[in-house]
């Protein structure tokens, strides 16, 4: 790990923040997407059925 | 030629390829811009020391929180105008992910001020008093969307709450030259061109890329799922009636 100066707990702390802000839009993003695909697919493969 | 753009079977044949691409090639360059940034480039001591290596991911937060205000208000204005309801959904989708970055620059913003100027906010700072305003709008516009009643006056009321916010993001940029600021003025876009030693630039413009890239990625995910939302929600209401 790279040494900094007296100010490296602020450093540290900043790309710490950054690194759980952008991981958690991601898994967010992620997790909305499967769940609207998941119903999605369910609802069609149900119209399906009943035309059928 | 926009008109084929903003049909949502294009767009969802479109985005999943290239949604996955922009993730990659956005992990990459961030990646390789916080290497630089955190192991690579020398510590600047006029800077304050290594405190400066925050820029690396503080000031790709602040390109990104002014740029996405500016989609957002774009999107508004092509929805208001033409009625695209692509427009709409990227608006919705790039609302939240702006409130993000927004967030993230406030945030890395304050942890550097404290060990530079010796505070972590001042409240009568034109440059930090502006983004908080446009963390607020972002904020905004989620809630004034979810309090309306139908998905036409949501688009409308948003749209119009992002237009006329969209006057904060030249503020934001210029409060530095403007008003009285604690924050440094403009390094990077200025009317001369870059004023920052290249060992410096080049990795923050590659980060600031790397930022984009994955906002880019995560907006059109996000873009996906409220074209499959509005369908769940047509189909839903057929099945009601029918």
């Amino acid at each position: 790990m790279p040494e900094f100066d007296k100010n490296a707990a602020y450093i540290w702390a900043c790309y710490l923040i950054g690194a759980l802000m952008i991981a958690g839009a991601c898994l967010q993003a992620w997790l909305a997407a499967r769940a609207a695909k998941k119903r999605l697919d369910a609802l069609v493969a149900n119209d399906e059925d009943l035309r059928t | 030629m926009w008109s084929a753009f903003a049909n949502p079977h294009k767009f969802l044949k479109f985005s999943a390829v290239a949604a996955p691409l922009f993730y990659g090639a956005g992990a990459l360059c961030i990646l390789w811009g916080l290497w630089q940034g955190l192991w690579i480039v020398p510590k600047d001591e006029y800077q304050g020391g290594d405190i400066m290596r925050v820029m690396f991911i503080h000031v790709p937060a602040a390109w990104l929180a002014m740029a996405s205000y500016s989609a957002l208000a774009v999107a508004s204005f092509v929805w208001f105008i033409w009625r695209h309801e692509l427009a709409d959904i990227a608006a919705k989708a790039i609302a939240p992910l702006g409130a993000v970055w927004t967030a993230l620059c406030l945030a890395t913003g304050a942890i550097w001020g404290k060990p530079t100027w010796g505070t972590w906010w001042q409240w009568d700072d034109a440059r930090m008093m502006s983004v908080l305003f446009l963390l607020f709008l972002f904020l905004g516009y989620m809630a004034l969307r979810a309090s309306m009643d139908s998905r036409q006056k949501a688009a409308r009321a948003g749209a119009i709450l992002a237009m006329v916010g969209a006057i904060n993001v030249p503020l934001i940029k210029f409060s530095v030259d403007l008003f009285t600021s604690l924050h440094q003025p403009a390094s990077v876009i200025t009317a001369d061109g870059p004023k920052m030693a290249a060992v410096y630039l080049t990795p923050l413009l590659i980060s600031g890329l790397g930022h984009g890239l994955l906002f880019g990625g995560l907006v059109m995910t996000h873009m996906r799922t409220e074209i499959r939302q509005r369908r769940i929600a047509r189909l839903t209401a057929q099945a009601l009636e029918g």
